[in-house]
């Protein structure tokens, strides 16, 4: 009965980790998992024995509320259900992979059909109606390691995911996705302190958006608008159009380890680019925009570990800066830069080992700057968020661990400018809200409550559910308009040694 | 087994240089990534020049430069217009203006004064116009300034299609019976009618076929004429002539659609199950081998008004032609005007094209008005990217 016990317990410390990443210093899984969610280096899948699973986890997620920005839909409801495997092949070598299904439904959303409309990318297409969309996909992972020497270990993972999009009103266009991702690591133990690992990453993206005349539209006006920007867009009143968009992503991810005692840093560096090519037109397609983002991230977390407390420190930098051009007259339309400085400490103390209370707080210094020279726009801010969250970890009898916490954060502008002249009614009417949104400062709080039971039926069961409200500031644009966010996940696991 | 591995550890530590190594060098380049334009849009300056061919600026200035002409330009893509007038070195400046396709109009009009001093006569309406190059592409690529000849022209077409409607209405299913052309007296004089030719422009959609770039003919396979001995039908100066498929008041059949029986004329397809209102004149068909009635294309066309003798039509395959130097007016209609590169029309008739209007819309494409004092006049630079509207609901036989 104790060993039973004690088992269990090793799958609820582990487990149940992976959904409080709400926290960035406390309460964050082992190491080795730690560092794969920090890095994504597939080299760090090490499947112990008590980890090898079975688990089917069905998602369900709703956004909605009118605090947001034009381009985004009133409402955003995703559900997915995916069922996972994790298996040790032998004392070297490990597997695991996940099958899955995803829904997107997309309601009250003006104009856009973009799939990844909230990517920055200024090249949206959209035709001039209301409604909603639905996103049906099957999304697929296997990632294998292998530990090729005492200290040497190298991993590779594929993702791949399909999906065909429908816009429920007319004129009813359809959308296809591929994505495929590749990622390929190794982790390299070079003494009894340090370890290094290094990671390289591809992904492919595709999209194809078609416009058919359908029996809807054949007596019905459509007006397709092409954006290039935030204003003007190209304003096409015709039934059919094709749309491709070919997207890669390339990256790098480097990580050092170094462990002292109780004192352990780990540095992590990101840094890639995307590059996005947009063409119109099925039967000559021809090149219609062009997206490059460039990405740096750096992760610097330093932990302090005993029996009863575990201190720590991260601070997190990132800079993301994208430009596009119009192909056919080879000029720079778009730039923007963003970088974002993040400093949390953190404080988590342990009663026992299955009761602890934990409370981090951080500022996030974020910088942003947009220069949408087609449309004639230019915006730049400096705002900052300051931020608090709380939580625990309850025992409640023998099957029952509870895992309650909250934040609250609160993003302040500081010396925001924007900038316009003679814009049409596509942006003063509209899309001005998109620039807008980042010009805005909020309020956020967020609730969150993971159950473990375990025990059931042999496995355990996850019940996790949050809430968060985001709200601007009364005298904003936005006025008294808020923002809904909920999720709620189920996740029954059975392991399999 | 031992020796195989570390062999393998070996290759890959091998390969870990390889990709610091690549990632220290641009990965851009490696990956063939485009480099980021040096030319941003909106800030780049354009000059066009003006030059005369007629000779009229070196007499009178010692330069063939156009000062004073007035210059309009429309963006193609947006349809926004720009305005300006040339400078005494015959140039515009251009700037804040996004890239595009340029639909460009310049006029210079030579007072009577000017005319007195050289020709001896105090001519009116004659005018400076850029006959020759109508499309300039402002981009980037363009380093410099765009030379833009004008030549010497003496009024215009008397007679002008004024609007047309094709699309059919909404809301009343497939039915398209309702279309028409109008065409309107701008002169200051009487006109007959009489014997002028409607064609619609040949283009075979399917094989893409046209005869845009035809040096001397417009191609037809579906030709009309007025009826007429030669003064039998006048239309006076500031009248609409009215020219319906079928001359009924089609709100009977589609609520939405328009009252055509007080047309004028009529085209009545008597080999056809076509409807006749006898009270209105018919035209003559000349040539329309196919259709049950007057047909032209709901969303993707052009129409000319000639004035040549039916017995004198040339027949060229299965079409018949006539002379460019016939043509009164043309009008070009595009489901996406933006593709002037798919233009069927000769740009020496019609630089560009209008529309953008779908099936079942309502909607008809109007010419512009330029003034309204004594008469209506209405905008004629032989360029319907600038000369026509869309508007809605169509207006038969008068302005809207």
């Amino acid at each position: 009965m104790l060993l039973i016990v004690l088992s269990t317990g090793v799958i609820r410390s582990q487990s149940s980790a992976e959904y409080l990443n709400n926290f960035q210093t406390i309460f964050i899984n082992s190491f080795e998992k730690n560092l794969f969610h920090l890095s994504g280096n597939p080299a760090l899948i090490n499947v112990k024995p008590e980890d090898e699973v079975l688990s089917i986890k069905s998602s369900l997620s709703n956004v909605n509320g009118s605090f947001k920005p034009f381009s985004y839909p009133g409402e955003d409801r995703s559900y997915s259900l995916i069922a996972t495997g994790e298996k040790r092949i032998d004392s070297n070598q490990c597997f695991s992979g996940f099958f899955g299904f995803s829904k997107l439904e997309r309601k009250n959303w003006n104009w856009f059909f973009n799939r990844d409309y909230h990517s920055d990318n200024p090249f949206l297409l959209g035709d001039s109606t209301y409604g909603g969309s639905r996103i049906n996909g099957i999304v697929l992972n296997a990632a294998y390691a292998n530990r090729l020497s005492e200290n040497m270990r190298v991993g590779l993972s594929l993702n791949y995911k399909v999906d065909e999009g429908l816009k429920t009103v007319s004129p009813r266009p359809t959308s296809q996705h591929r994505d495929i991702t590749v990622n390929a690591g190794v982790f390299y133990k070079i003494n009894q302190q340090t370890d290094i690992g290094l990671s390289a990453g591809f992904s492919d993206l595709n999209e194809e958006i078609d416009y058919r005349e359908d029996e809807g539209a054949l007596t019905q006006e459509t007006i397709l608008l092409k954006f290039k920007g935030y204003d003007f867009p190209n304003i096409f009143r015709k039934k059919v159009e094709t749309r491709y968009s070919f997207t890669n992503d390339y990256n790098i991810t480097g990580m050092l380890n170094y462990t002292l005692s109780n004192f352990r840093t780990t540095f992590i560096f990101h840094s890639g680019f995307l590059k996005n090519t947009i063409k119109d037109d099925a039967l000559d397609p021809q090149s219609v925009g062009f997206w490059k983002d460039d990405y740096d991230e750096l992760k610097i977390s330093s932990h302090y570990t005993t029996e009863l407390v575990n201190f720590a420190l991260a601070i997190h930098y990132s800079n993301q800066s994208g430009w596009a051009k119009f192909p056919p007259t080879q000029t720079l339309i778009y730039e923007r830069k963003n970088t974002a400085t993040n400093f949390t400490g953190g404080i988590e103390h342990y009663f026992n080992s299955d009761n602890a209370v934990g409370i981090e707080a951080g500022v996030t210094f974020l910088s942003y700057k947009e220069n949408d020279h087609y449309s004639a726009v230019n915006a730049s801010a400096s705002p900052y968020e300051l931020f608090v969250r709380a939580g625990g970890k309850i025992h409640s009898g023998l099957y029952f661990t509870l895992f309650p916490g909250c934040e609250y954060l609160k993003k302040t502008l500081k010396d925001s400018f924007l900038s316009q002249s003679s814009q049409s009614s596509y942006f003063s009417n509209f899309r001005q809200l998109d620039v807008l949104y980042k010009l805005t400062d909020y309020s956020l709080y967020k609730i969150f409550l993971l159950t473990e039971i375990t025990n059931v039926f042999d496995g355990s069961l996850f019940v996790y559910s949050d809430y968060t409200l985001v709200k601007p500031l009364s005298t904003s644009s936005f006025g008294k308009s808020y923002r809904n966010y909920f999720e709620l996940i189920l996740d029954y696991r059975i392991n399999i040694n | 087994m031992i020796s195989i591995r570390n062999n393998i550890v070996t290759s890959i530590e091998l390969l870990l240089v390889v990709v610091l190594l690549l990632t220290q060098n641009s990965c851009g380049n490696f990956l063939g990534v485009d480099s980021k334009p040096e030319k941003i849009e909106r800030e780049i300056e354009f000059r066009l020049s003006f030059y005369d061919n007629s000779g009229f600026m070196q007499q009178l200035f010692s330069s063939p430069q156009v000062r004073g002409a007035v210059v309009t330009l429309k963006s193609n893509s947006l349809g926004t217009e720009y305005s300006f007038i040339s400078d005494t070195l015959g140039m515009i400046t251009v700037s804040g203006i996004p890239s595009d396709t340029y639909i460009i109009s310049a006029q210079r009009s030579m007072s009577p004064e000017e005319m007195l001093s050289l020709t001896g006569t105090a001519a009116t309406s004659v005018k400076l116009i850029n006959k020759k190059t109508r499309i300039i592409s402002l981009d980037a690529a363009a380093q410099n300034p765009s030379i833009i000849t004008m030549d010497v022209t003496s009024g215009g077409s008397p007679l002008v299609i004024s609007e047309i409607y094709a699309c059919g209405p909404p809301g009343s299913g497939l039915y398209y019976h309702d279309k028409y052309i109008e065409l309107y007296n701008q002169s200051d004089s009487v006109l007959y009618v009489d014997k002028l030719m409607i064609a619609v422009v040949y283009t075979n959609s399917n094989t893409g076929l046209h005869y845009r770039d035809d040096p001397e003919y417009v191609h037809s396979k579906n030709i009309w004429i007025f009826p007429g001995s030669g003064n039998e039908y006048p239309i006076n100066p500031g009248q609409f002539i009215l020219c319906a498929e079928d001359a009924i008041d089609h709100r009977m059949n589609a609520p939405n659609s328009v009252d055509l029986s007080h047309a004028d004329f009529e085209f009545y397809k008597d080999d056809a199950p076509d409807i006749d209102n006898p009270a209105i004149a018919n035209m003559i068909r000349i040539y329309q081998p196919s259709g049950n009635d007057w047909l032209i294309a709901g969303e993707t066309g052009a129409l000319v008004v000639a004035k040549y003798p039916a017995d004198s039509l040339q027949p060229f395959d299965d079409q018949f032609l006539i002379p460019y130097c016939s043509i009164l007016d043309g009008v070009e209609y595009k489901i996406d005007p933006t593709r002037l590169d798919k233009k069927i029309l000769n740009e020496g008739i019609d630089a560009g094209s209008t529309g953008g209007v779908q099936f079942y819309t309502g909607k008809s494409m109007e010419r512009k008005m330029i003034s309204n004092t004594l008469r209506i006049l209405l905008k004629d630079e032989n360029n319907s990217s600038v000369d026509f509207d869309i508007i809605q609901p169509p207006t038969p036989g008068k302005y809207h």
